[in-house]
């Protein structure tokens, strides 16, 4: 009778500590971060005095100037939503690693707050301009809706913090579900033709009517308001990192 | 240069002061943190 031979079952080793933020390759060190600031500087200060008042607005063209402030979060708030969607697909098709789920949260979480930026410089805008600070145009609307989208994204997280792994997986899931409408409310509805909208919409669509001055002030102030995004994400990213570690440690003790 | 606009501007630049140095504060915290940790795993 042949006897089976049954292997001692393998220690449990300790699970490795997560590796520690590493940046985004171009961006490491310092030097980015006081540029960073001396670019804004140079675009606050560009929107005041490099840009001529725009023709067709209100208050000698001066309304205008909000552009520089308010497009970039307005974008950005769609970017972050994209680079959310893209951490939650490599979250859910390749690695289920927690790292990657918190990248998304970390850029849904800036998503937010970009949106809430661009909403109150828009309501600052349609106040002077419009003369009410709400008009439910079809982008005030798409933008609310927006914002309910980060918002519950927020809540569901918070909802399922007790359970890290069910948390990051219904996340992931929502973030790609609610990538569909939010695709729809900021690209498509306010270029549906039947719906009239007060919003300007030339300033990027038609380049040709942005005048040299502006594009000198716009196209900087999109960078300076891209490396504050990258910059932010990065430090939301490293707290998430430590606070995880702690708690890790707390665990094993 | 209009002073009405100069003065406009300066509130801006003024915030944008407070965040940037706010920024930098944070990231030197996180920075030291995270010195604190790696030495603590050392230990």
């Amino acid at each position: 009778m042949a006897a089976t031979q049954t292997r001692p079952p393998a220690p449990k080793m300790p699970e490795p500590p997560p590796s520690r933020h590493t940046p985004v390759p171009p961006l490491r060190g310092a030097w980015w971060k006081w540029g960073l600031g001396a670019l804004m500087a140079y675009v606050i200060y560009g929107a005041f005095f490099i840009a001529k008042g725009a023709v067709n607005f209100t208050e000698d063209g001066n309304t205008a100037r909000i552009v520089f402030f308010h497009v970039p979060c307005a974008i950005l708030s769609y970017v972050a939503y994209a680079v959310a969607a893209v951490y939650a697909i490599l979250y859910l098709t390749r690695d289920r690693n927690l790292q990657t789920d918190a990248k998304s949260a970390t850029g849904m979480e800036l998503g937010f707050l970009f949106c809430i930026l661009a909403t109150i410089t828009g309501s600052l805008f349609a106040g002077v301009m419009w003369g009410s600070y709400w008009n439910w145009d079809p982008r005030e609307t798409s933008i609310i809706v927006m914002l309910l989208l980060y918002a519950s994204y927020l809540v569901l997280r918070g909802a399922v913090s007790e359970q890290p792994e069910k948390r990051a997986r219904l996340a992931a899931v929502y973030t790609l579900v609610a990538l569909i409408p939010a695709t729809f409310l900021i690209w498509v509805v306010p270029r549906l033709p039947w719906l009239q909208s007060l919003h300007p919409t030339t300033t990027l669509v038609r380049p040709a009517n942005t005048s040299l001055s502006y594009k000198a002030v716009l196209y900087p102030s999109f960078l300076a308001f891209t490396l504050l995004f990258v910059w932010m994400f990065q430090l939301r990213y490293r707290l998430l990192q430590l606070m995880a570690r702690k708690a890790g440690r707390l665990e094993n003790e | 240069m209009s002073s009405k606009q100069l003065i406009v501007m300066m509130v801006p630049l003024i915030v944008w002061c407070g965040i940037f140095a706010y920024l930098l504060f944070i990231d030197r915290s996180l920075r030291r943190l995270e010195r604190d940790d790696r030495e603590q795993d050392q230990l």
